[in-house]
């Protein structure tokens, strides 16, 4: 890069601050992938309205069965499934194509080249996807947990998935600088992850299916490691260019991100066969991943205080910046959400958690608390900078955060709470299954209370996003960034 | 980042701002407002990492081992309980009846002098087979063999004056196993008929005399004998531990004599 020496007063001027050629570059990187990444974000955004749908629907049965039990296509199973394809593989992957690869490409510096070819590979991504949970309401349904989606969608799924990976791949070909940063590591390690996970589960149990057990420990190894290895890390990437971006502060270390990257690629992978628990597999591979669920403390404590470190101190700029509040929310879920994951896998713990509705809270305690929540951070940073407009409303996003962060906590207390107790009631063989089920009702009806609010949070995100999108004069960018707090007009962004 | 900042205008260094000259500086900076604010792009500090969190690690991984060893069922495809132990059916090394040891035991220690045949030489070593010495009270046969014997004794009408070794622990230091062993040897063979002597019994004899330093004479032999012990149903095997316990427990009896 040719940046002419700078004097000390002209580097106060941020027209001329040495890192004016890095912004400009920036600027052509975002004028690359915006309609890609609009189109991801779009759709990310209709599959979390239609999972929120399947999730009222799922959650309001379980204490209500008799509702909407008149066709097949909305008994509990079907809607549970496509709720839960809906929002991992719509609204998870969609978002993650649009974040993930937007932050490669900035950190790499290279912008998206044919950027339109990207869209289409996204348009059959959605389409398979479509098609698959078509299929799932239709009664095509696989009986796999975590890989529901018929066989004839998931080819042209898995297709799509390779076509669209390949672009953060090539930004990392073609990135420029001798520094690898961090987020960059996780999301180029995830895209070659999540292919891998996918096509070895389709092969193993839909395709050419395996024998016997092989087929759950595959399964389990999959359901896990999406999780773990592709929701997570491209998470964490995403904290980590947003927490230093935001406070424009480095992240507290280097070492302790290498740490906590490679803990995660070493120990993860092994965690998901402690689903497995009491089933009939060698009972060496179970507790290789209960000792490997363990071991996923390192990671979770190097990673929880790099962010903290990197945060502490500039609470007040978290709380106003409407990306640091949400991904903040989730940075610490995710220490939160892991360290009860690993005491779930000992053994002792996992006799009472196991087959109860601790299991779901978990699930959500992960993929919503965390990821989704750092995924709302990245939309609230990525849209300014792609539409060159500012949010239109700053009431919306705090009824978004209020609704999500309140949301998202009654449902964790009441399914934990719930999950627990049926476990032990469970484990007591002088209490018959319809007491347990009979007790846990007021905890399910304050669950479909919690799904409310969420969808209340995510009707304000849709709002606030088309507002954003289609009213192009609304909010002129000269008025400023859009923070959660009034007094805060000549604090930072 | 602060407002007055847009007002400062573009300098004319800078590249993209030259590119658009024609345009209005107010709308440039309208369309350049989230890029011009935004901070720089992350950069990583290099702080150590703390001590503290290396030991916590160390420790897990400790920890980690431990469970496999314990909880890995020996890594074998067909172990499922988290309890299984994989040395449980491995077959047992099968004990040696207490007589046949005792064969083995007599031949290496004692058939040079006394013979295979248990007749000894006559008027140096005396006879075993049919000796009243060694049919007759367990002790008196035990208190030989773990202190050994100086001095004229008189076998089956006549009189031998020798120095018969400790096999004890003051001596060649047989283990209990062995002791019990060719003492049940020497009694039931050669039609010699007495009882066995078990483990458990050399065991007691070995606590009572293992302290003893010199060896017994014929008449000391007679004096002070306990009640013939019962001999037990089934020989028991006496673990080491049991040994040790009862050597130690000498040690403190001979310190308290002290």
């Amino acid at each position: 890069m040719d940046t002419a020496p700078q004097s000390n007063s002209q580097i106060a001027n941020p027209y001329s601050s040495k890192d004016a050629a890095v912004r400009a570059e920036l600027s052509e990187i975002d004028a690359s992938i915006r309609s890609s990444a609009l189109f991801f974000t779009v759709s990310a955004i209709f599959w979390l309205l239609a999972g929120t749908v399947f999730a009222l629907i799922t959650a309001y049965k379980a204490h209500e069965p008799a509702f909407m039990a008149d066709g097949a296509w909305s008994t509990f199973g079907r809607m549970r499934s496509a709720h839960l394809n809906a929002m991992a593989l719509g609204w998870g992957n969609n978002i993650i194509f649009a974040i993930g690869l937007w932050i490669m490409a900035r950190l790499c510096r290279a912008p998206i080249r044919h950027g339109g070819m990207l869209t289409i590979a996204g348009i059959f991504w959605n389409v398979g996807l479509t098609i698959g949970i078509g299929g799932i309401i239709a009664g095509d349904i696989t009986s796999v947990e975590w890989l529901e989606i018929p066989h004839y969608a998931t080819p042209l799924l898995a297709i799509s998935y390779a076509l669209i990976g390949v672009w953060g791949i090539v930004a990392f070909k073609f990135r420029k600088g001798e520094h690898v940063y961090v987020s960059q590591w996780y999301i180029l390690a995830a895209l070659f992850w999540f292919p891998w996970l996918y096509v070895i589960a389709q092969v193993m149990i839909i395709w050419f299916p395996a024998r016997g057990v092989v087929q759950s420990v595959t399964n389990w190894w999959f359901a896990h490691n999406v999780l773990g290895l592709w929701l997570t890390p491209m998470a964490l990437a995403t904290a980590y260019y947003l927490i230093p971006k935001v406070l424009g502060r480095p992240i507290y270390s280097y070492y302790l991100s290498v740490l906590g990257f490679w803990a995660l690629a070493i120990f993860y992978n092994w965690a998901g066969v402690h689903h497995l628990i009491g089933g009939p597999i060698p009972v060496w591979l179970i507790s290789a991943g209960i000792v490997a669920s363990v071991m996923m403390v390192i990671p979770v404590i190097v990673v929880g205080l790099n962010h903290h470190m990197s945060v502490v101190g500039l609470h007040k700029e978290v709380w106003r910046s409407p990306t640091l509040r949400f991904t903040v929310f989730g940075a610490i879920s995710y220490t939160l959400v892991s360290l009860i994951g690993s005491s779930m896998a000992v053994r002792s713990v996992n006799e009472i958690t196991h087959f109860t509705d601790f299991t779901v809270g978990h699930a959500h305690h992960g993929v919503y608390a965390f990821f989704s929540m750092i995924m709302f951070g990245g939309v609230y940073y990525m849209m300014p900078r792609l539409l060159k407009r500012e949010w239109p409303s700053a009431t919306l996003i705090k009824l978004h955060f209020w609704g999500s962060a309140v949301g998202i906590s009654v449902m964790l207390f009441a399914l934990h709470v719930t999950g627990w107790i049926q476990g032990l009631e469970m484990n007591n063989p002088d209490i018959s299954m319809l007491e347990v089920v009979q007790n846990s009702m007021p905890w399910l009806k304050a669950r479909t209370v919690s799904g409310v609010l969420l969808s209340f949070a995510h009707v304000a995100f849709a709002v606030n996003f088309f507002w954003m999108l289609f009213a192009a004069g609304a909010v002129r960018a000269k008025q400023g960034p859009t923070l959660l707090d009034s007094s805060s007009k000549e604090g930072a962004a | 980042m602060s407002e007055e900042k847009h007002s400062s205008g573009p300098h004319p260094d800078n590249k993209a701002s030259l590119e658009q000259a024609a345009m209005q500086d107010d709308n440039m900076q309208d369309v350049h407002a989230q890029l011009m604010r935004e901070k720089e792009e992350p950069k990583e500090g290099f702080s150590p990492v703390p001590i503290v969190l290396m030991f916590i690690f160390a420790a897990l991984c400790f920890w980690g081992g431990v469970y496999l060893v314990h909880y890995s069922g020996g890594f074998r495809w067909d172990a499922y309980s988290p309890n299984f132990d994989p040395n449980a059916d491995k077959p047992v090394p099968k004990e040696i009846p207490l007589f046949e040891r005792g064969q083995k035991v007599f031949s290496q220690q004692c058939a040079v002098c006394h013979q295979a045949s248990g007749a000894g030489v006559p008027g140096v070593y005396p006879p075993i087979a049919g000796s009243e010495w060694v049919t007759e009270h367990p002790e008196v046969l035990a208190r030989i063999l773990i202190n050994g014997l100086n001095g004229p004794i008189e076998v089956m009408g006549n009189t031998y004056n020798g120095n018969m070794p400790a096999f004890g622990p003051g001596g060649l230091n047989l283990s209990n196993k062995d002791l019990a062993g060719v003492m049940t040897y020497i009694r039931q063979e050669w039609g010699n008929a007495a009882s066995e002597m078990s483990v458990p019994m050399v065991d007691t004899y070995l606590a009572a005399y293992a302290s003893r330093s010199t060896p017994w004479t014929a008449a000391e032999l007679k004096e002070g004998l306990g009640p013939i012990p019962e001999p037990e149903p089934v020989a028991e095997e006496a673990t080491e531990g049991e040994a040790d316990a009862a050597q130690a427990g000498d040690g403190q009896a001979e310190e308290a004599a002290h």
